[in-house]
């Protein structure tokens, strides 16, 4: 809360001042009469009540003028919030990108639950979910509406932990019929690097890419060509891969995936894996989106401005009782 | 140098035509009830007359005590008692100067002592002083009394008549006939006692000057107290109708006592307000003093 003008306030304070001090009405010894006795009139109680009352009437009128002065002062100073907008996190665009195929199913709740604790720490970055299998759905658009994105999150986990039998249900919807084959990654990772909107603005691009990499089937792009269009759209990836003795050569290549387009290679399962991604991404982006701060400044008029009105209407009336 | 006494006596002749004048004269020389052997005639008996003056055969004939009164013969001795204090500096209920008018009556009635050959004196002052001046039977003296009256504006003193009344009693063991000039200070207790005191040895007749009404005073003329001249009195509170009717109220209270008062005690008394009054008020005093108070 600041003043914006408050040199203007304290001119005018200055100069109502002044204006009190040049026009006060002079202490007229003029045509004056000279009584004796008056503690005739003046030990009179009723002129005592009187007198009293005449003091506390006076008293709230000057307070009220004071009041109303200093109320239509402060709204001439223009007070206002003034707030320090950092756009730079809101130029970061993270894709949640799922593989819900059937070598996932099992992991697929507990990184939906890990991907709330996720954004959770995020604050006015947009969110994207897309999951994929033998072709891709976009479970929610990027969005900071992070209220939605939780509550999209906590069904698709119901979904998977349920078989989905409750919430939502996203295991049947990516492998239709016509398609064949399943968990094809590299189109998934395409589907998720096409999923980025606002194309022309100058955005921090990344994606959390959650995959066993355990390919089945003919894919239209092979894991190394969509990490190609992932480098050309420069969307970093953050793989995220379940642990497996098994998978060495699969997490290796996700590794260099990662590697290629400037991300980072996570397991998943150790406690302080959402941690570092978080910190990964934010310090990763901090560094590429230089951000250009700037002021809003939200005017607050109102509530001096209305005592000033109010105020005045109240000298008015105090003024008119005095008179009568 | 008779410039007081010259006004005053130009309008005693001009304003008033000669019959009242004459009858000022018979007025006041009737005034001055002293012993001497020459009765004059009988008045209703007041508490504290002396009982040797009781006329039993007369009383005996009447339902209620009479006295005797006696035509006086020697040279009498007019006593001017005038508050000369700050609250003099004031104005009358009628708006006139509280000053020039205690000046016109006292000059009224030392014009009237002066011609009937009386010697006249003045004790003055404040409530911390008394000033008595010699007494004198010439006009020029009577003058000089009345421009002490008048050198006395400005004074800073407040004003108190009972210590004038305390200076007599003290300072004067001859009978006099004292004139009382002063204003609407209350009379208290010890007051009361005081000219009880001098009612027994002096005759009194008591003039009120009546003080402005401050209820109904308008808001243009800005008044203020002799006491407290840096300080205006809030005329708009003052004529508010309840402190109006509250001073009214308290105002009749306080001259109704004060008439008790002086009635009680026997004392001649006019309230006066102006000038243009002056001589038919100084009419009724002597005429009442002379029927005695009732």
């Amino acid at each position: 809360m600041v003043l914006m003008f408050w040199w203007l306030a304290l001119i005018l304070l200055a100069l109502a001042a002044a204006a009190v001090f040049w026009f006060r009405r002079p202490k007229s010894t003029e045509s004056s009469l000279a009584v004796a006795h008056s503690g005739r009139m003046t030990s009179l109680p009723s002129f005592r009540r009187a007198m009293r009352r005449r003091l506390v009437t006076t008293v709230a009128l000057l307070g009220v003028i004071v009041l109303t002065g200093l109320s239509a002062l402060a709204g001439v100073a223009r007070p206002a919030w003034v707030e320090t907008v950092n756009p730079e996190r809101k130029m970061r665009d993270v894709m949640l990108c799922l593989d819900v195929s059937g070598s996932m199913l099992g992991y697929d709740a507990d990184l939906l639950e890990s991907y709330q604790e996720l954004v959770d720490r995020f604050d006015g970055e947009r969110i994207g979910l897309t999951v994929f299998n033998a072709t891709a759905v976009s479970a929610f658009p990027l969005t900071d509406d992070y209220d939605m994105v939780q509550n999209y999150l906590a069904e698709a986990e119901e979904g998977f932990r349920t078989w989905g039998a409750e919430g939502t249900d996203y295991s049947w919807s990516t492998s239709p019929p016509n398609i064949g084959g399943s968990s094809l990654i590299g189109d998934g990772l395409v589907s998720c690097v096409d999923n980025f909107d606002r194309q022309d603005e100058d955005r921090s691009r990344s994606i959390i890419f959650a995959t066993d990499n355990m390919l089945a089937g003919e894919p239209l792009f092979e894991l190394n060509e969509a990490a190609d269009i992932a480098v050309d759209a420069k969307v970093r990836v953050y793989s995220l891969s379940p642990p497996s003795v098994l998978t060495t050569t699969q997490t290796k290549e996700l590794r260099s995936v990662s590697d290629r387009t400037g991300g980072v290679q996570f397991d998943m399962g150790s406690a302080s894996t959402i941690d570092r991604i978080v910190e990964e991404i934010q310090s990763q982006e901090a560094a590429n989106t230089p951000g250009r701060s700037y002021t809003i400044v939200h005017d607050m008029p109102v509530v001096p401005l209305a005592l000033a009105v109010f105020g005045l209407a109240g000298v008015f009336i105090l003024a008119w009782r005095t008179k009568s | 140098m008779t410039v007081l006494l010259n006004r005053i006596k130009a309008r005693m002749t001009i304003h008033a035509h000669r019959r009242t004048r004459r009858l000022l004269d018979g007025d006041y020389s009737s005034v001055f009830h002293g012993h001497s052997l020459d009765f004059d005639d009988l008045r209703d008996y007041i508490p504290g007359d002396e009982i040797r003056d009781i006329d039993w055969k007369a009383t005996a004939r009447h339902t209620e005590p009479l006295v005797k009164r006696y035509v006086a013969h020697r040279r009498h001795i007019l006593g001017l008692v005038v508050d000369t204090s700050r609250n003099f500096d004031a104005v009358t209920s009628a708006g006139a100067d509280k000053r020039h008018l205690a000046i016109l009556m006292a000059g009224m009635v030392g014009y009237l002592a002066v011609r009937h050959a009386d010697d006249v004196m003045l004790i003055h002052g404040h409530a911390g002083h008394t000033t008595a001046s010699p007494r004198k039977g010439s006009e020029a003296h009577l003058e000089h009394l009345l421009q002490q009256i008048l050198a006395e504006t400005g004074s800073d003193s407040p004003g108190s008549i009972n210590t004038q009344l305390q200076w007599i009693t003290s300072h004067i063991n001859h009978r006099m006939l004292l004139v009382v000039i002063s204003d609407q200070a209350p009379l208290g207790p010890d007051a009361e006692a005081t000219i009880r005191r001098l009612r027994a040895q002096h005759e009194i007749l008591w003039i009120t000057i009546t003080d402005a009404d401050l209820a109904g005073l308008p808001s243009a003329s800005a008044p203020f107290d002799v006491a407290r001249p840096d300080h205006g009195l809030p005329t708009s509170v003052m004529t508010k109708p309840e402190v109006r009717q509250e001073f009214a109220l308290a105002e009749a209270a306080r001259r109704q006592q004060r008439i008790d008062l002086l009635a009680k005690l026997g004392i001649a008394h006019i309230e006066i307000d102006h000038p243009k009054s002056a001589l038919g008020r100084l009419h009724t005093l002597l005429l009442r003093h002379r029927r005695g108070p009732r």
